[in-house]
């Protein structure tokens, strides 16, 4: 898969990105190019397990860890390097929560909003497939991926949301490309085995 | 010397992803760290660490007084090499 383009960072930070981080930034920068003191919510599933996998590896061949990729590795790594980039000194967010870590991710980064709606929030969801040795149960079609969201109090689309006891089966879909269904035809909802996430666009 | 040198140009390139960068574009004797010199930082110093003590065998103390002379530039670094290198175990 090529790398996402992120020609706006210099040279000597993005030798250090990693394919996840070019993806948070090049949605991210897409939003918030202008506005340098958005609040950032950042939500992935797996986060840079691609990269801690490969420390993990490194460490059981007893080969000595790369401080460049440890130092990358956490989950704020991307949100951390666009604040730096953006020299953005307001509140940033990381949230991981399984398979609805985009769904509670937008739940925060919303909240923050409500809580102070003259300061935007930027939300950011990236995920890619897990390494296959983790074994973990993912939508089939399952690829790499990030989604930005700019939220302000006086945008024109609004969404309601709710959630309720799981009705229909589980969703086979990422639970971000079902909210985009969302943002395209009005109505989207995705289930997984306990509880039914409901999207309705509203304007 | 001049051999140790590109070797040594090589493996700053190679560790340090700098893909846009050619062994002639860095001088001999520029301050590989800061933002005066070459730009390198402070896990750029330790990523090279790993490089060295992996291709050249180098025992390289975590904290040792010298080791800011001996990272200076890649002169220093030859110097370094070709003065400290252990002997390969076959």
């Amino acid at each position: 898969m090529p790398l996402a383009n992120v020609a706006f960072v210099e040279p000597m930070l993005k030798r250090r990105l990693s394919s996840l981080a070019r993806m948070v930034l090049c949605v991210a920068y897409d939003c918030v190019r202008a506005i340098p003191n958005a609040r950032i919510v950042f939500a992935s599933r797996h986060g840079e397990l691609v990269r801690t996998t490969t420390m993990l590896e490194c460490l059981a061949a007893k080969e000595e860890l790369s401080p460049t990729l440890f130092s990358m590795s956490v989950l704020n790594a991307s949100a951390g390097l666009l604040s730096i980039l953006q020299k953005n000194t307001a509140p940033s967010t990381a949230i991981s929560a399984g398979g609805s870590s985009f769904g509670y991710g937008l739940l925060e980064a919303c909240l923050q909003l409500a809580e102070k709606p003259e300061q935007p929030v930027l939300f950011v969801y990236a995920d890619e497939p897990a390494p296959t040795l983790y074994e973990v149960s993912e939508p089939p079609d399952k690829r790499a991926h990030a989604l930005g969201l700019l939220l302000e109090s006086s945008a024109e689309t609004r969404i309601a949301w709710s959630l309720a006891a799981r009705t229909d089966a589980p969703s086979q879909e990422d639970q971000s490309q079902v909210f985009l269904r969302c943002l395209e035809q009005g109505e989207a909802d995705w289930s997984d085995s306990r509880r039914t996430w409901h999207w309705l666009r509203e304007a | 010397m001049d051999m140790l040198k590109l070797e040594i140009k090589r493996l700053i390139i190679a560790a340090l992803d700098l893909e846009d960068t050619k062994p002639e574009d860095i001088e001999d004797d520029i301050a590989l760290f800061g933002d005066e010199g070459f730009g390198l930082d402070s896990i750029d110093a330790l990523e090279l660490g790993i490089a060295l003590r992996k291709k050249f065998n180098l025992q390289i103390e975590a904290n040792g007084a010298g080791n800011r002379e001996h990272f200076r530039s890649v002169n220093s670094l030859a110097l370094f090499v070709s003065t400290h290198t252990q002997p390969q175990l076959a």
